[in-house]
């Protein structure tokens, strides 16, 4: 099986030998990578669905490949994960699939800023600290993936909500949306856009003027700004 | 559940970093996010790197670091 039977439709073009070479040898972190989002995710998903929403991923990691930043299995790992997070999110898969994608990407997107963090003093004070931030923000980012999104009216009449939990929920929905509403200008444009217009991020990046990674760390920022926030209400 | 050899004081933070969220979301979200987060203590690199500097351990005599921790230092400094 080459690269070009997995090039998406629109983007067929010559394959370089190498780009192919390196899809081909790979082939079998898809399914890898496919069967462990698969076991986050759950609902509905069938393990071929994710494979095929991944090969993109594949495809582009082989092509922007650079061995002196990361081996290729883990750069690729990485592009194949949010190829499948993104296809999730696009393609409908229920409630359940499209909430928890959203959820793990917006925890892997704000642990892949977090590590770009400046160093820390070698004590295990410090390491306790820094650790209880990185949960709190990983539980904010979860927390907000999986509830922030645009209305849906079906949600305020769901037949399987009881109406304690519904009462709580709308009650977190609006304490999140305070929270964002108060966050600094770039930080809460990010964040509506992205979760509450559900708005593709690096379409955000773009129209904010930043780099896909600038805006990744305003996001981080903006993540620790809404772990604290809910922790302290 | 992934609790499997999972260190009592990290299950520790993990319910802490959740608490917030104990009556706001549903049981079954909670019990997803605290998968994740044991997950993430292990899988991801930065996470994973800071629980093993963080976790409460027995301190040697001399007070020196233990060989990973000083590694990961080392790692701190070169990055």
């Amino acid at each position: 099986v080459s690269a070009k039977l997995d090039v998406p439709p629109g983007r067929a073009k010559a394959v370089d030998p190498a780009v192919d070479r390196l899809v081909r040898e790979h082939r079998w972190l898809l399914r890898t990578v496919a069967i462990k989002l698969l076991h986050r995710i759950g609902g509905r998903l069938e393990i071929d669905d994710l494979v095929s929403l991944g090969a993109g991923g594949l495809l582009d990691a082989a092509r922007t490949y650079d061995p002196q930043r990361a081996t290729f299995p883990v750069y690729a790992a990485k592009k194949i994960k949010w190829a499948i997070l993104d296809g999730v999110r696009r393609e409908t898969h229920g409630r359940t699939a499209l909430c928890r994608a959203r959820a793990l990407a917006a925890s892997e997107r704000f642990g892949e800023a977090s590590a770009d963090e400046p160093a820390i003093p070698p004590t295990q004070e410090a390491y306790q600290k820094r650790l209880q931030t990185l949960l709190g923000g990983h539980a904010a980012a979860l927390a907000v993936g999986l509830t922030a999104r645009p209305e849906d009216p079906d949600e305020q009449t769901d037949p399987a909500g009881d109406p304690e939990s519904m009462a709580l929920r709308r009650a977190h929905i609006g304490g999140l949306r305070a929270a964002v509403a108060a966050l600094p200008d770039r930080q809460r444009s990010l964040i509506e856009q992205h979760y509450f217009e559900d708005r593709p991020f690096g379409e955000i990046a773009l129209g904010l003027g930043l780099s896909k990674s600038r805006a990744s760390r305003i996001h981080a920022q903006a993540i620790d700004a809404l772990a604290k926030a809910l922790a302290s209400e | 559940m992934t609790d499997t050899h999972l260190d009592p004081w990290v299950a520790e933070q993990v319910d802490a970093a959740l608490a917030p969220y104990r009556d706001r979301l549903g049981t079954e979200e909670l019990a997803w996010m605290r998968e994740r987060l044991i997950e993430a203590t292990r899988e991801d690199p930065e996470l994973s790197r800071v629980v093993r500097g963080a976790v409460v351990r027995e301190v040697d005599e001399s007070g020196s670091l233990p060989r990973d921790r000083q590694d990961d230092d080392a790692g701190d400094k070169s990055a």
